[in-house]
């Protein structure tokens, strides 16, 4: 599914014994973090986020790896996070490019490492205990951003919004084309049940944006060629690319993709779109000519293999 | 338009339907006032309110507060936020209300290979009868009687359902 850009699991936990978040005293805040510390040694590092590098920042920041908390175990690939005391205690975070929900396996066998060593805040009416109620339940949360542009070009976006929220699913705004869909508070669930039904809808809205593209194509084929062929073009060629005019090549080279129009290899999109995520999420912004830099990079790095 | 009485102009109107049949009113600043409609007592709006107070609703909200973390129900309101896992306790028809309105069923689903630390619902009992007995403890000594006849009377309930 290229129109997925990447997939994201949060385990969301709070230690037994000690008040939320919002309650917690700084010396509480120490118990916890040397049992999370003592549960994670050998399997993941402490960073100190003022040794990463402002490259690096961006790109954890881009995958949603690191939020608002100080505190930041990861993973030696950065694939996986685990941070304290943003909403909850102990926020576990996985997170592919694509389309991967095998996130959730991987995310799953930290939670069970930190769960079989520190005992969790749990009733048998609610599931884990939280602060905000939106994680009661199993605490777990599945992200996707995909790109729906046919679907909003069509006008259609905000009717699938509806109809994706009474199924259960928040579709929120990403900007540039792109879209959330989140899993909402889903206590009665099971954790198997959550990831078989996010699965579903995901697909089935990628089914819809591929159908949208379709249609798109069948009622304006020279035109929606030309901009496919344009994008390619500019891309290969620009020596100043503003956010907003890489976002709409994007979004055309995957409609291409999609129409069978062209063909581009699926991670130099992926690359691509990483620069959109990591301008997105960090409020340093990249400048036009450092986006046709990255650009050129990618497109070379993909010649080369 | 001028006043019903003296014709001067007027600068209070008033429409009135009574079984579909209108009835206008327009009067000058002083008729209106010897016919008592700007009465310095008790306002047009009052009188209003109190026709219609039978027919609404008023809760009396009680501001409760959690014993353990002290957050209470209105900063729970206002923030989205519980303070400890006792607030599930103290706020328990609260909750519920929310978690009918945003959650697709009302209580937990155990996978089937999914076990969280604290497993059975019977130790899940006794930690809650021993954390209510500590909350007791503490009431008492805080002479706060109130609370801790609550407490009492949940220990009570639980232990009888044990």
């Amino acid at each position: 599914m290229i129109n997925v850009l990447l997939t994201r699991v949060s385990f969301y936990r709070n230690v037994k014994d000690y008040k939320f978040v919002p309650k917690l005293t700084d010396d509480k805040a120490h118990e916890i973090e040397d049992k999370v510390a003592a549960a994670l040694a050998g399997i993941m590092d402490k960073k100190n986020l003022d040794s990463l590098t402002e490259e690096e920042m961006k790109n954890l920041k881009s995958l949603g790896l690191v939020g608002r908390a100080n505190q930041l175990y990861l993973t030696k690939n950065c694939e996986f996070s685990v941070n304290l005391f943003e909403d909850e205690h102990i926020k576990i975070t996985a997170c592919k490019t694509g389309f991967d929900c095998s996130v959730y396996e991987q995310a799953k066998q930290i939670e069970t490492t930190l769960k079989d060593k520190i005992s969790m805040s749990y009733l048998d009416e609610y599931g884990y205990l939280m602060s905000n109620l939106n994680y009661l339940g199993n605490g777990v949360s599945f992200e996707a951003v995909v790109n729906l542009s046919s679907i909003a070009k069509q006008g259609k976006i905000e009717q699938i919004k509806q109809n994706v929220r009474k199924l259960g699913f928040n579709l929120t705004d990403f900007g540039e084309n792109l879209y959330i869909l989140s899993t909402k508070c889903n206590l009665g669930y099971t954790e198997t049940e959550i990831k078989t039904e996010f699965e579903k809808m995901l697909s089935k809205l990628v089914d819809v944006e591929i159908e949208s593209s379709k249609i798109l194509e069948l009622n304006a084929h020279d035109e929606i060629e030309n901009e496919i062929m344009r994008s390619q073009a500019i891309l290969n060629s620009a020596t100043l690319l503003p956010i907003g005019e890489l976002s709409i090549i994007c979004s055309n080279l995957l409609l291409g993709v999609n129409l069978g129009m062209i063909k581009v290899d699926e991670k130099i999109l992926q690359k691509l779109y990483s620069i959109i995520l990591q301008n997105h999420s960090n409020n340093n912004k990249f400048t036009p000519k450092e986006i046709a830099s990255k650009v050129k990079e990618i497109l070379k790095g993909g010649k080369n293999g | 338009m001028q006043c019903d009485r003296c014709g001067k102009p007027s600068v209070y109107h008033s429409t009135l339907i009574v079984n579909g049949v209108s009835q206008s009113r327009n009067l000058c600043r002083d008729c209106a006032i010897k016919e008592g409609v700007f009465n310095t007592e008790t306002s047009l709006f009052d009188d209003m309110f109190s026709a219609f107070a039978d027919f609404l609703p008023f809760e009396k909200v009680e501001d409760v507060t959690c014993p353990v973390c002290k957050t209470s129900l209105v900063e729970f309101k206002n923030s989205g936020k519980l303070g400890c896992p006792n607030c599930y306790e103290a706020f328990r028809e609260e909750i519920a209300d929310i978690v009918k309105r945003i959650a697709p069923f009302s209580t937990h689903k155990l996978e089937a290979s999914s076990t969280p630390k604290t497993k059975t619902a019977k130790s899940s009992k006794e930690e809650q009868i021993a954390t209510l007995k500590a909350e007791l403890q503490l009431a008492v000594k805080e002479e706060r009687y109130e609370d801790a006849s609550k407490l009492k009377k949940k220990i009570q309930s639980l232990e009888a359902s044990k």
